[in-house]
C-alpha cells in the first residue's frame, strides 16, 4: 500500500533531518507503530505520508514514497482524501465550528453522505467515544481528551481506509484509552492503521510492524518484537541527571502548606463540577490527581493558583505560618498548563533561559531536557514533547515553593518521562508542594505518590 | 428533510439584516421618540432571541456613565442658563438637557451595536450564505473558522498573561505578551486551514442541517419590515431626515 523508498526531508538548510537508505513497504491492512524519541520526527513522518509535505509544507523531500503505486502529492492529493485520515496531536486546531454536531457532520458532509447515512453514523459514535456526554456543549468549552474524541469520531465516521492517528491517546483518560485499544484491536484488519503512540506496552501487542525514528531522524524497521535497547524505552527507570540539583532548585526555607476546605465549584449556568473538595499539603508533599476528562481537575488546579476563586470553601497558602492573600499566589505558585506554547515570550530557546544563564549548571540540565536542539531556535518551532518538556524546566527553575503540572507527561518517551519524574523528586527533597494532573497510571506508580481520583466532584482515595 | 440547527425566533440571517437597516436608519434620522420606537422593536425581536436583561443593563451603564460626565463637565457652549442644585452641586440645565439627548442617542446605537453580537449566531449567518445564497466556501469557510477561534484566542491569551504573571517577567518584557498571542494566531490560521484540506473540504459538500429560513422566519421579518417602512414614511414626512 505505502512503499517508503530511501528518501530525505529537511525543514530547512541545517535543520534536522528525516531520512530512510531502507525500502519499507506497508501492507494494506497492516497496523504500524511509529515510535522513537520526542522531538525525533515521528510526526514530520505522518505528514509525509497524508502527502501535508511537500505538497503545503516547504523544505525538502527528495526520495520516493508512494500510496498503491502513485506519489501522495499534487494531483493525487485530494484523490487520497477520503482514503488517507489524518488525526493531528493537537484535536483544537482540527476545529472548524462552534457546535459539537456540526463539527462531528463535517467530514461527512464533505463526502456527500446523505443525512441518513449522517444519522446512522451518529447513533453508533455518539456512545462509542462518549460524544453524547458533551454533544450539547461547545466546542470551546471541550477539555482536550474531548475534543480528541470529537475530531477522531467525526473522521472514523467516514469509514477511511487508511488512518494516521498521531498520539490518539494523549489526553485520554485511562478508561477511555482502554476504550480506545479495544477499539482499534477491533479495527486491526479491516484498515490500515498507522499510529504514533508512547503507550508501549498497550499498543506494542496490537503492532504488525515498528517503525522506529531516532534521534538522528533515521527511519528503521523493526518486527513486533524490540530490542533490548529499544525495551529500555518502554519502562520507567529510575535516571541519572549528572548535575548536582542543589545548585539549580532553591530549597524552600520557610514552611510552606496548603488547603483547601469544603470547595465548591460550577461554571455559569453549569451544574457542580467541584463539591466539598478538601486536602492539606505540607512541605514536600506530592499529591497526583486522576479522573475522567472534563471532570474538573485542570479547574481544580487554577482554583489552587488563585486563577479562579471556589463558589464557597476556602483555598488557603501559609508561608511560615503566614496567610497569604490569593491575589499574591503567583509569587508562591508555579503552574504547567496543558497547552505549551503559552509558556514561551522570545523569539529562541536562549533568550527564554536567559534568566538562568549564568549558571553552568543549568545548560547542562538544558541540554538533557532538549536533546540536540540549537538553542538559537524559536521554541515554538520544536516538536510537541520537546514544548512541554521546555516548559516544565523552566517553570520547576523558578523560585516557587507550590507546583502544579498539568498532564506534564503528555508526548513524551519514557526518558524524558523518567528524567520529568526525576526532577520531581528532587524538587520534592527540597520541600516543595507538588500537585500533578496525570493519566499515565506507570509514571504515578513510580512516584510513590498519594493519588486521588476526582469523582462527580469529589476527590477519592486511589490506592 | 434536513434538520434546523437552532431554534431561534428568527432566523440569524434576517437579525443581522434588521439590525443593519436600524443602524442606519438611527444614522439618518432625527427624530428620537421614532429612533426609540425602533430600537424598542429590535429588542423585542433580541429578546426573543435568548438577549439577557444584563446585556441590555451593561448598555444602559455605559451610556450613563457618558451622561455623568457631559453633565459634570459640560462643554464650554453649554456652561449659561438656569442652574439647578443637586446635592449642592450647581449644573446646568442646558447642559443636563444636551446630556440626556445624547445619552438616549449612545443608548440606542450602543444596544445595536453592543448587543447584536450576542443575540445573531454568525456561523449560521455564514453557511445560510454558503448553503442558500451561493457564498464560495472558500471564502466561507476561513472566515467561519476565524471567527470561531476568537474563543479559543481569549482562552489562549489569557494562559499567556497568567504565565507572564508567574514568570515574574520584567516590566519591558510585558509587551511581549502580544509575541505568543500573533505566533498562536499565525499557526492557528495555518492548522485550521489544513485541517479543512485534510479533512476534505470541496464545493460538492452535502449539510446535515438546513440553515433556511423559515415562513415564520420570512412572516415575522415581514412584520419588522412593515413597522420599518411605516416608520421611514413618518421619518420623511415629518421632515426630520438628514440625507
Amino acid at each position: 500500500m505505502f512503499e517508503i523508498g530511501p528518501f530525505e526531508y529537511q525543514f530547512k538548510k541545517n535543520a534536522k533531518k528525516i531520512f530512510t537508505n531502507h525500502n519499507i513497504i506497508i501492507k494494506e491492512k497492516e497496523f504500524v507503530l511509529i515510535t522513537g524519541p520526542s522531538g525525533a520526527g515521528k510526526s514530520t513522518l505522518l505528514s509525509i505520508l497524508k502527502g501535508i509535505i511537500p505538497q503545503f509544507t516547504s523544505g525538502k523531500l527528495s526520495g520516493e514514497i508512494h500510496y498503491k503505486g502513485k506519489p501522495l502529492d499534487g494531483e493525487y492529493f485530494n484523490q487520497n482524501l477520503k482514503e488517507i485520515l489524518y488525526l493531528f496531536q493537537n484535536p483544537f486546531s482540527q476545529l472548524i465550528y462552534p457546535s459539537v454536531p456540526e463539527e462531528f457532520f463535517f467530514t461527512m458532509e464533505n463526502f456527500n453522505f446523505t443525512s441518513e447515512q449522517m444519522d446512522q453514523k451518529k447513533e453508533e459514535f455518539k456512545s462509542h467515544f462518549d460524544v453524547e456526554s458533551f454533544w450539547h456543549r461547545k466546542t470551546s468549552e471541550l477539555s482536550h481528551g474531548e475534543c480528541q474524541r470529537l475530531v477522531l469520531a467525526s473522521l472514523l465516521a467516514i469509514d477511511p481506509q487508511v488512518l494516521l492517528l498521531d498520539e490518539p491517546t494523549a489526553f485520554l483518560d485511562p478508561i477511555a484509552r482502554a476504550n480506545f485499544y479495544e477499539w482499534l484491536k477491533n479495527m486491526k484488519g479491516l484498515q490500515t492503521i498507522i499510529v504514533v503512540d508512547h503507550h508501549l506496552n498497550e499498543i506494542l501487542p496490537l503492532a504488525d510492524k515498528v517503525l522506529i525514528v531516532g534521534l538522528n531522524g533515521e527511519i528503521s524497521q523493526s518486527s513486533q518484537r524490540l530490542s533490548d535497547e529499544q525495551k529500555k524505552m518502554i519502562e520507567i527507570v529510575p535516571f541519572d541527571i549528572g548535575i548536582p540539583l542543589k545548585n539549580l532548585i532553591v530549597p524552600c526555607k520557610e514552611s510552606v502548606s496548603l488547603e483547601l476546605s469544603q470547595v465548591c465549584f460550577h461554571y455559569l449556568g453549569q451544574k457542580s463540577l467541584l463539591n466539598e473538595i478538601s486536602l492539606k499539603l505540607t512541605a514536600g508533599e506530592v499529591l497526583v490527581i486522576k479522573g475522567v476528562n472534563g471532570k474538573g481537575k485542570s479547574t481544580l488546579l487554577k482554583i489552587i493558583a488563585g486563577l479562579i476563586r471556589p463558589k464557597s470553601g476556602k483555598v488557603s497558602v501559609m508561608k511560615n505560618s503566614k496567610l497569604i492573600h490569593y491575589k499574591n499566589y503567583f509569587k508562591e505558585v508555579g503552574f504547567v498548563f496543558q497547552n505549551p506554547e503559552s509558556h514561551f515570550f522570545y523569539d529562541t530557546i536562549e533568550e527564554e533561559l536567559k534568566a538562568f544563564e549564568n549558571l553552568e549548571d543549568f545548560e547542562k540540565l538544558s541540554g538533557i531536557f532538549l536533546k540536540d536542539v540549537d538553542f538559537l531556535r524559536s521554541p515554538f518551532l520544536l516538536s510537541e514533547g520537546e514544548k512541554r518538556r521546555l516548559s516544565i524546566l523552566m517553570t520547576m527553575m523558578m523560585n516557587k515553593s507550590i507546583f502544579l503540572f498539568d498532564e506534564p507527561t503528555f508526548g513524551q518517551d519514557q526518558e524524558s518521562i523518567s528524567l520529568i519524574r526525576e526532577m520531581i523528586i528532587h524538587l520534592k527533597a527540597m520541600g516543595k508542594v507538588q500537585i500533578l494532573i496525570s493519566h499515565d497510571d506507570k509514571f504515578i506508580e513510580s512516584l510513590s505518590a498519594s493519588a486521588f481520583e476526582l469523582v462527580e466532584g469529589h476527590l477519592e482515595k486511589v490506592s | 428533510m434536513k434538520k434546523t440547527s437552532s431554534n431561534e425566533y428568527l432566523h440569524s440571517w434576517y437579525l443581522l439584516v434588521l439590525t443593519i437597516l436600524s443602524l442606519i436608519f438611527l444614522f439618518i434620522n432625527q427624530e428620537i421618540f421614532l429612533n426609540i420606537f425602533l430600537v424598542f422593536v429590535v429588542f423585542c425581536f433580541y429578546f426573543k432571541n435568548g438577549l439577557s436583561v444584563k446585556r441590555f443593563l451593561y448598555v444602559f451603564f455605559f451610556s450613563f456613565s457618558i451622561f455623568l460626565l457631559s453633565v459634570i463637565y459640560p462643554a464650554k457652549d453649554l456652561r449659561s442658563g438656569e442652574i439647578i442644585q443637586f446635592f449642592n452641586i450647581a449644573f446646568y440645565r442646558t447642559s443636563i438637557d444636551h446630556a440626556a439627548t445624547s445619552m438616549v442617542k449612545l443608548f440606542l446605537i450602543s444596544f445595536l451595536s453592543m448587543t447584536s453580537g450576542a443575540v445573531i449566531d454568525y456561523t449560521k449567518v455564514v453557511l445560510y450564505l454558503i448553503v442558500h445564497k451561493g457564498l464560495k466556501l472558500f471564502w466561507g469557510y476561513p472566515f467561519l473558522l476565524a471567527m470561531n477561534s476568537i474563543a479559543l484566542f481569549k482562552v489562549e491569551f489569557e494562559r499567556i498573561r497568567i504565565n507572564a504573571k508567574f514568570r515574574n517577567l520584567p516590566k519591558l518584557d510585558q509587551f511581549s505578551v502580544f509575541f505568543p498571542l500573533l505566533v498562536f494566531a499565525i499557526r492557528h490560521s495555518q492548522r485550521g486551514a489544513l485541517s479543512l484540506v485534510t479533512r476534505g473540504l470541496n464545493d460538492q459538500k452535502s449539510f446535515y442541517f438546513s440553515y433556511a429560513v423559515s415562513d415564520l422566519d420570512k412572516f415575522r421579518y415581514k412584520i419588522f419590515l412593515l413597522i420599518f417602512l411605516i416608520l421611514i414614511g413618518i421619518a420623511v414626512f415629518g421632515g426630520k431626515v438628514i440625507l
